[in-house]
């Protein structure tokens, strides 16, 4: 029986060998150490909870409480160091506390990112509008990569905030490993679609941008660099042909993306004079002729 | 409310769209914030607010693009600060005296367009750091990169957030309506194309 193979001594060893999840630790020093640390903390914690359990007992008859106690913390002192199952729950223990601390940054990380590749695509807007206003391209071709790009933003932003919510889902759920595999999955499938979409986007914007870029440069030392680009150097229907399948995506995602935005309300325009300006296009648009 | 198969408040694109009074624009947020999930907008009224958004903005763009930025070269100006609000207002006043001379209309819309565009160009310089010049070649893109941000914030409650529904009007209450449009109105009543395209003389 497997049992009483394991059994190797005769002693009892009826004794808590856990503390209850989720363990925090807080340490500091190199790894070794900390290990090390983690170790002792667990023995005085597991040791704590047993000579609780003892306060716990109805008054003895026969032996001093103190006898026993100081006993009795040796006893389970001994056992635990010389016990590989006490050290694996005490290596557990770390990795709970270290999987809350792993989704902690990986969140912080992706939020810090996706901030900087806003930034990123605020200046890649300017660029196109730098090299739109140093051409004569047409308008499609400027608004196209525009639309392109501000998709991406709102995908971060529907993203930003779906991972929001699936974060405190992760970290509630961390202990749990099926719930977690759950969550991971859910997350990868609704995720699977967007990502793919997106990348595809930024392959055709990037190739359109390239393509203009790269025609217009005498050198490989001109690319990238500003300057002027004329339509003659570039075959117009292969420009077109990138428009219709950078506007198509661009739809695709929008469409994919509606459900998943919340609906975001334009304040006041006195207090932004690119939507006066605009809206006030817009009124008079619609101003009967005569 | 209920319309036929449809049940909610069907919103307009002025409730969608920024207000200039502040409580206006808080009336619509309070209620939007409040029933924006029970809100519907038809697809008629999304596809025309898109598309006007689209054509204004694509208005004042195409005009810093040529008009505005061949002056500034055509004058050999390299680079603006917020004191140079004269170059600006110099050469909308040019634009406006071209406007009276060849496009000749009852109507203002044109100097109007032309004075939004003006109020847009002018407030961006005027924001600039007091003291620090920037060449035009960077100046003009900005405010295109600026507007383009502005427009699709305000597309967005088009794109997402409310219920879009595509309603298709009975054949007989749409020939109704035809008939007694072309009996009623011998002028066109709406003309944005025409207004939009003679805003960029170009």
């Amino acid at each position: 029986m497997s049992l009483s193979n394991e059994k190797i001594s005769d002693n009892l060893e009826l004794v808590r060998r856990s503390i209850p999840f989720p363990q925090r630790f807080e340490y500091e020093g190199d790894t070794i150490n900390k290990t090390f640390k983690d170790y002792k903390t667990a023995i005085i914690d597991t040791v704590n909870v047993n000579l609780k359990l003892l306060d716990e007992l109805p008054p003895l008859k026969t032996l001093n409480i103190e006898d026993v106690k100081k006993r009795l913390r040796k006893i389970v002192e001994d056992m635990l160091k010389q016990d590989p199952v006490f050290e694996k729950s005490v290596e557990i223990g770390r990795y709970a506390d270290d999987i809350w601390k792993y989704i902690e940054s990986y969140f912080r990380e992706i939020f810090e990112y996706h901030d900087s590749i806003r930034k990123h695509l605020d200046s890649e807007i300017f660029d196109v509008c730098r090299m739109f206003f140093n051409s004569d391209l047409p308008m499609l071709f400027l608004t196209t990569i525009e639309d392109a790009i501000l998709i991406e933003k709102d995908y971060l932003d529907a993203y930003d905030k779906l991972i929001h919510k699936e974060r405190l889902k992760l970290l509630l759920s961390r202990n749990n490993r099926k719930k977690f595999k759950q969550l991971c999955d859910a997350h990868n499938r609704w995720i699977k679609p967007f990502t793919e979409r997106m990348d595809k986007l930024e392959q055709t914007r990037t190739r359109l941008f390239w393509y203009t870029d790269f025609n217009n440069s005498a050198t490989v030392d001109e690319i990238f660099k500003v300057k002027s680009i004329r339509s003659n150097a570039l075959d117009m229907e292969i420009i077109q042909g990138f428009i219709d399948d950078l506007r198509k995506q661009v739809k695709e995602m929008e469409t994919l993306i509606a459900p998943k935005m919340q609906f975001s309300f334009f304040m006041s325009y006195e207090k932004n004079i690119g939507a006066r300006s605009i809206r006030k296009i817009m009124e008079l648009a619609n101003v009967p002729e005569g | 409310m209920s319309f036929g198969q449809f049940e909610g408040f069907f919103l307009d694109t002025c409730i969608l769209l920024p207000h200039p009074l502040e409580s206006m624009m808080k009336a619509c947020s309070d209620f939007l914030k409040e029933a924006a999930s029970q809100c519907i907008i038809s697809s008629s009224i999304k596809t025309e607010a898109l598309d006007l958004i689209e054509r204004s903005h694509i208005v004042i763009v195409l005009f810093i693009h040529d008009p505005l930025k061949s002056y500034l070269e055509s004058k050999g100006i390299k680079e603006l600060g917020n004191r140079d609000g004269k170059i600006i207002a110099d050469f909308f006043s040019e634009q406006k005296a071209q406007l009276r001379k060849h496009h000749y209309t009852k109507s203002n819309i044109q100097n109007e367009i032309l004075g939004a565009i003006e109020n847009y160009v002018a407030s961006q310089l005027h924001s600039l750091k007091k003291g620090k010049k920037l060449p035009i070649g960077i100046f003009l893109p900005a405010l295109a990169a600026e507007l383009a941000v502005v427009k699709h914030k305000m597309e967005a409650p088009f794109k997402g957030g409310i219920r879009c529904e595509e309603i298709k009007p009975n054949d007989s209450v749409l020939s109704a309506v035809v008939i007694s449009a072309i009996m009623g109105n011998e002028q066109r009543a709406r003309c944005p194309s025409s207004c939009l395209s003679l805003a960029v003389p170009i």
